[in-house]
This record gives C-alpha cells, sequence and structure tokens, in this order.
C-alpha cells in the first residue's frame, strides 16, 4: 500500500515504542504551536509571524566608553555579544522601572502563587534579586571592557529617538542619557 | 567517493557535525560568549519556558556560570568532548555526556543574554541520534530529524501564511528593516551596506517581493516530505534563507545550518572519510586507531 512507504508507518513497524515517542513529540509541538507556549525543546517557530507595521518612532540605545568613543559591532556575526549589551540592558530598564525587581516577580505574586503555593520553596531562585540587579551597571562597564580590551573609565547609556523622513533616511530626533557608570 | 556502510555513514555524520560545533564554539569565543567570557553576569530571564525553570530551579549556573573557575572546566570539558567525539566517531562516551551538558550551556547564555535564541537549537537536538550505533535505530532517528528540519521552516512558513498572516501584509518587511537595522544605519551611516538597505526602504515593492521569496523558500521544504530527489536544493535554499536574513534581519542563524547534514546522503558523504584515509598524516594515524 502507499501508506507503507511512509515515516512513521515504517517506525511502527520497526519498533513501536520509538513511534511512541515521536507521536508525543509531535503532539506536545502541535500543541504548543496551538497555544503559543514555547517549551524548550517544542520549539515556535513563528518569528516574525504577527503584522508589524513601520512605527513613527524608533527608540535606540548606544553605548559610549571613555568620554567619546562610540561601542559598534557593524557586522552581524558579533550578534551574540552585541545581544549581550543591548538585550541586558533592555533588560534591566525593565527592572529597574520595576523598582528594580525582576518582571517575573510580579507574574510569580500577582497570578501563580495563589494557585500554586508550592511555588514559595523555588521562588528567589526564578528572579534575579533587587541586590544583584543593582550591580548590573558595574557587570555591564566590565564586560565592555572585555570587549573592547582596553580599560574603560566611564561608560555612557544613551536613549536616542529616530525616525525615518521622507526618503526613507534615518533621523535623529533627540537623545538621553539613560546611565553614566564611573 | 567511498560507499560506506550506514557505520561509516554514522561516523561521517558524528565528524562533520562536532566540527560544526567547534565552529560554532570558536564563534562563541570570538563574540565573548562562553560562560566564563561572561564575567558572572547579574540579570537573566527566565519567562515563562518551563525548561528554563527547572535549570533554574536546579541552581547549576551557580557553579558554571557565576563561578569562574567552574565556567572555565565547563567551556573546557565542551571543548574537549567535541574533541574527542571528531576524534573517535566509534564510541559513544563523549556524545552522550555532550548531548547531557550542552543544555546547560545552551539554557546558560539564554538566559543570562535575557533572550531566549533560537539559533542552537539545532545543536541542542542533533547530537541525540549519534546515541546510538544500532544501524536500524541510528537511521530511524537521523530520518526524523530530517522531518524536524523540514518541519522547522514549514512551520515557519504556516505561521507566516496562515495564522499570523505576515506574509500578505505588504508593510512587514520594511517594518523588519527598519526595527532590526536601525542601530547599524545610525552607527554607520557611510557605509555601502547603509546605502544599499536606504535603496530598499526606498523600493519597499522590491523589499517585498524578497520577502516573500523567503517565505516561499520556508514553504518549499513540503518537497521533502515526498522525495528526497531535492535534498541538496532545499539545503541550499536554507542557506540562501539564512544568508538573507544575515543581511536584512540582522540575525546570524548559521548555527541551525547543522540540521542540514540530515539531509547528506550516505553516498554523498563518503567525500569526508577521505581526508582521514589519504589525506593530513595526523588524522590518518588517527584513523587508523579508530
Amino acid at each position: 500500500m502507499w501508506y507503507d512507504k511512509l515515516f512513521l508507518v515504517k517506525v511502527y513497524k520497526q519498533n513501536k515504542i520509538v513511534f511512541a515517542i515521536f507521536c508525543t513529540f509531535i503532539c506536545i509541538i502541535s500543541y504548543f504551536n496551538y497555544k503559543g507556549i514555547e517549551t524548550t525543546p517544542f520549539f515556535i517557530w513563528a518569528m516574525y509571524a504577527g503584522k508589524m507595521t513601520p512605527k513613527k518612532e524608533y527608540k535606540i540605545v548606544t553605548v559610549t566608553y571613555n568620554e567619546n568613543k562610540v561601542f559598534n559591532l557593524p557586522h552581524t556575526f558579533q550578534e551574540p555579544k552585541s545581544m549581550m549589551i543591548y538585550f541586558t540592558i533592555n533588560h534591566y530598564r525593565k527592572i529597574e522601572n520595576n523598582n528594580m525587581t525582576d518582571p517575573l516577580q510580579n507574574i510569580l505574586t500577582g497570578t501563580l502563587l495563589p494557585h500554586y503555593p508550592f511555588l514559595v520553596a523555588v521562588e528567589e531562585r526564578l528572579v534575579s534579586k533587587p541586590e544583584d540587579n543593582a550591580r548590573y551597571l558595574q557587570w555591564l562597564k566590565k564586560y565592555l571592557q572585555s570587549i573592547v580590551s582596553i580599560p574603560i573609565n566611564n561608560v555612557t547609556v544613551y536613549e536616542r529617538m529616530m525616525h525615518y523622513n521622507i526618503n526613507s533616511q534615518l533621523v535623529e530626533d533627540s537623545s538621553k542619557i539613560l546611565y553614566t557608570i564611573k | 567517493m567511498i560507499k560506506g556502510s550506514a557505520q561509516t555513514y554514522r561516523k561521517n555524520m558524528v565528524r562533520g557535525v562536532f566540527l560544526f560545533i567547534l565552529a560554532s564554539f570558536i564563534f562563541r569565543y570570538y563574540n565573548h560568549v562562553m560562560l566564563h567570557q561572561l564575567l558572572q553576569p547579574i540579570v537573566f530571564k527566565t519567562d515563562s519556558d518551563i525548561a528554563y525553570w527547572i535549570y533554574d530551579i536546579i541552581g547549576i549556573s551557580k557553579l558554571i556560570v557565576q563561578n569562574s573557575t567552574g565556567a572555565i572546566i565547563f567551556d573546557c570539558l565542551l571543548i574537549f568532548l567535541c574533541i574527542i567525539s571528531i576524534l573517535y566517531p566509534s564510541q559513544r562516551l563523549s556524545i552522550i555526556v555532550f548531548s547531557v551538558i550542552y543544555p546547560l550551556y545552551f539554557f546558560s547564555y539564554n538566559s543570562f543574554v535575557t533572550h531566549h535564541t533560537g539559533t542552537m537549537n539545532g545543536i541542542l537536538l542533533i547530537t541525540f541520534a549519534f546515541w546510538f550505533v544500532k544501524e536500524s535505530t541510528f537511521k530511524t532517528l537521523w530520518e526524523a530529524l530530517r522531518y524536524f528540519t523540514l518541519a522547522v521552516y514549514l512551520m515557519a512558513f504556516t505561521w507566516k501564511v496562515f495564522i499570523g498572516v505576515s506574509v500578505f501584509h505588504f508593510n512587514q518587511p520594511e517594518a523588519i528593516v527598519k526595527d532590526n537595522l536601525s542601530l547599524y544605519l545610525y552607527l554607520n551611516p557611510n557605509t555601502l551596506f547603509t546605502s544599499v538597505i536606504y535603496w530598499f526602504l526606498q523600493h519597499p515593492l522590491v523589499l517585498y517581493a524578497g520577502y516573500c521569496f523567503c517565505v516561499l523558500i520556508q514553504g518549499s521544504m513540503i518537497i521533502g516530505f515526498f522525495t528526497k530527489k531535492y535534498d541538496w536544493l532545499l539545503c541550499i535554499l536554507i542557506v540562501f534563507f539564512h544568508l538573507s536574513t544575515y543581511f536584512f534581519v540582522d540575525v546570524c542563524y548559521f548555527e541551525l545550518l547543522i540540521l542540514n547534514f540530515t539531509f547528506i546522503q550516505p553516498g554523498a558523504a563518503g567525500w569526508f572519510m577521505v581526508m582521514f584515509k589519504k589525506g593530513f598524516i595526523p588524522l590518518q594515524k588517527i584513523n587508523m586507531q579508530i
């Protein structure tokens, strides 16, 4: 029969346990895709699947060190270290805007702990502590120094507001200093 | 070309995959994101992924990330296991240990970069296929991984076309480029690449056509579910797709290309063994020991 050539049919005939494992994997992936919740290793490949519209204003974070040296990683293959700088800054800003508390703490306290009280026992392991968060900016300076490989005296983090003009050219509107690290 | 047995094919794949992983570690070392290079990071993000919760609850990061000695030992162990697996592909111990501890690197980096990146997903899964030396079991798992690879891109296609319907949104590619390349355009206003990107932004129709083509590439993976005849083409299309996202989305997903190894057919993998049989003398010696 034509279905005898199908991979899962062949696996079923060969080993029923492996067949069950594959089916379970497929079911779980399908379920998480349906629910839109990712749980490693059942990944959801939905990047840029939601509709996006060009914004009127773009906010970007830039970093300078030793007065006016611009931290610039122009190549995409430098993405991992670039993420380690910019993504952690963005996450730290969320923490700072939340009274130096990890945003997950709000979800734990407000939603999860009332329903799952046993999570109290592990709560402190799931969120970064406020006293640790306070050390982030010094870590950023240290990490930046390791990347640029020269001693760094000070670091300034800016937020810049931009827009694209009618010719699709990027134009800076304003900027403000977010952090100055000595 | 060597018409190898299934065992030879498995050995070739082990060597190819672990060489690729070694390249990934060199790439990560260059990028200062091996665990000992993170310099005991502070903030981390757990999110709603239960696997990350388990990672945090176990508290292993205190030993392999927050402890500088532990981080160095862990990084060295990863690279050591990689090299052992390349040199001695027939044994399974180093492969199994690697498969078990690599997720710790995966969770550590993703937690402390505060973003659950998808680029290492392929490495996370592919080495499990090498746990088995029995021909039929390995063949089944390897083929399953091939279907998984096809499904990865097909799922992305399904999300963009049927669920998120973003492919029908003309402004989508323009928004993606502007979102991801604003920092580059601001910091590097006078480069050739900046001029090219501005040209594309001024010609959104061209950008949209390119975006649709990339989505079609993802959809074309459905061919692989019916025949293996065009695996070479699918392989090239996937590389092209990731090159496009490299330039236009500013994401470096080259590590996911490790899944392309599952497209390599047994006959085509023989060239790799030639290097070990006739090539460099040190490799020849290694091959004699196996």
